[in-house]
């Protein structure tokens, strides 16, 4: 309990980084939100919402001028892979789009553990916590910060486990989750 | 106290050492490669590559989040330097995996075909059809700016909307990634990274779809290039 404490008090992060800025965030929420999702519902009722609303959003994008993310960006990005030689115009755009959907899954997922973990602030452990939890994201495990002191070896069996287990479960210990950490909304969901 | 391996997308408060001497190999990279950059990149100098335009703009990743989360809701700073990283992260991870249908099919412009081909490759089917469909809208309102226009593309692009939703019912199997990590390799993000994390091992999950061969073997589009 006072783990729990301590860490909606704290930035929540499990290891300890240089202290940022506050995190006051009194920015209003627009009230125009594609998919608002009530606590009620299950992580996976939401993504199904989710994706529901990104098929109608889709259908009816009528501005292209302006971007949620800066084309310019996205290419400096691509281009970083020295492999790649040219894209077309259109990819960039796709990119915007695509990132935008993968911020706001990755939102959803993240915040799913804040609410169970009874929090109040999406912090870094949350997201790692998504990211470990979603089959999709595997590409993503190198760049996530290890645990102090975790045993590389429960890494690798944790990559095991879900090399056992196509569709994705909610697996018992977990390196990046706390013990006392309970799911209960996140038993059997899928990644499709 | 920070322990682990060194994540190269970590930015510090303040400027360090370390940080020149990674923002000047970047540089380095990035002269040796500047004849992979087009000239349509236009807007600055590709061989200087400035810290912060490795990451989206964290004003509008916070935006896009926001959209999403209740109106109570805070975000901590350290998930929002996260979350900049994985974007960045996906791009590359998705570049990688398209340009390697490009070189396989010796074409040299990666097209946004191959960008859904690759997220679907990926894991990432329930993008494909809003990508679809957005697609679709910006050829019908942006048209007259591109050159991607006629039959052959439309009718791929609808194979790839029907490939989302069919395998949208298949629990996808993992296997060992295909060169994923090859493509990779040059970055400088991972080079940087490599060393410490010598004895780390490289596992990347990639689901694996049988795709007709009718797409992949399709030419390469009449594309206007960057």
């Amino acid at each position: 309990m006072d783990q729990n404490k301590q860490g909606e008090a704290a930035e929540g992060g499990n290891i300890g980084h240089p202290a940022h800025g506050k995190n006051q965030e009194e920015q209003s929420n627009p009230m125009i939100a594609p998919t608002n999702p009530p606590k009620k519902k299950s992580l996976e009722e939401q993504l199904n919402d989710f994706w529901a609303a990104q098929r109608e959003e889709a259908k009816m994008t009528t501005n292209f001028k302006t971007h949620s993310l800066p084309l310019s960006r996205i290419k400096k990005i691509i281009k970083t892979d020295k492999d790649v030689k040219m894209i077309s115009a259109e990819t960039p755009v796709v990119f915007a789009k695509a990132c935008e959907m993968f911020i706001k899954e990755l939102t959803i997922r993240a915040w799913a553990n804040t609410e169970a973990r009874k929090g109040k602030i999406l912090s870094q452990r949350d997201l790692v916590s998504a990211i470990s939890q979603t089959a999709s994201f595997d590409f993503l495990d190198d760049i996530m910060p290890k645990d102090a002191g975790l045993p590389r070896t429960s890494i690798a069996s944790t990559e095991n486990a879900y090399l056992n287990m196509p569709p994705q479960q909610n697996v018992a210990g977990l390196p990046y989750d706390a013990p006392t950490m309970a799911f209960p909304n996140l038993n059997h969901h899928a990644p499709n | 106290m920070e322990t682990g391996g060194f994540h190269g997308y970590r930015k510090l408060p303040n400027t360090t050492a370390g940080l020149k001497l990674s923002v000047s190999d970047m540089n380095m990279r990035q002269q040796v490669a500047s004849s992979d950059h087009s000239a349509a990149t236009g807007e600055e100098n590709e061989c200087t590559v400035r810290e912060q335009d490795r990451f989206m703009p964290i004003a509008n990743v916070i935006r896009i989040m926001r959209k999403i989360l209740p109106p109570h809701a805070k975000i901590s700073d350290d998930a929002k330097e996260t979350i900049q990283e994985c974007v960045s992260e996906y791009i590359s991870f998705i570049t990688g995996e398209a340009n390697e249908r490009c070189q396989r099919e010796q074409r040299k412009t990666i097209t946004a075909e191959d960008v859904l081909w690759a997220m679907s490759k990926l894991g990432f089917d329930d993008y494909i059809e809003p990508l679809t469909m957005y697609l679709h809208r910006y050829r019908e309102l942006e048209g007259d700016r591109t050159s991607m226009r006629g039959e052959p593309l439309g009718k791929r692009t609808v194979e790839y909307a029907t490939l989302g939703v069919a395998t949208a019912f298949v629990p996808p199997p993992y296997h060992h990634h295909n060169g994923y990590f090859g493509a990779a390799m040059p970055m400088g993000t991972y080079v940087r990274e490599a060393p410490p994390n010598t004895a780390s091992s490289h596992h990347h999950h990639h689901h694996h779809h049988h795709h007709a061969r009718g797409i992949s073997n399709a030419h390469e589009p009449n594309a206007r290039s960057i």
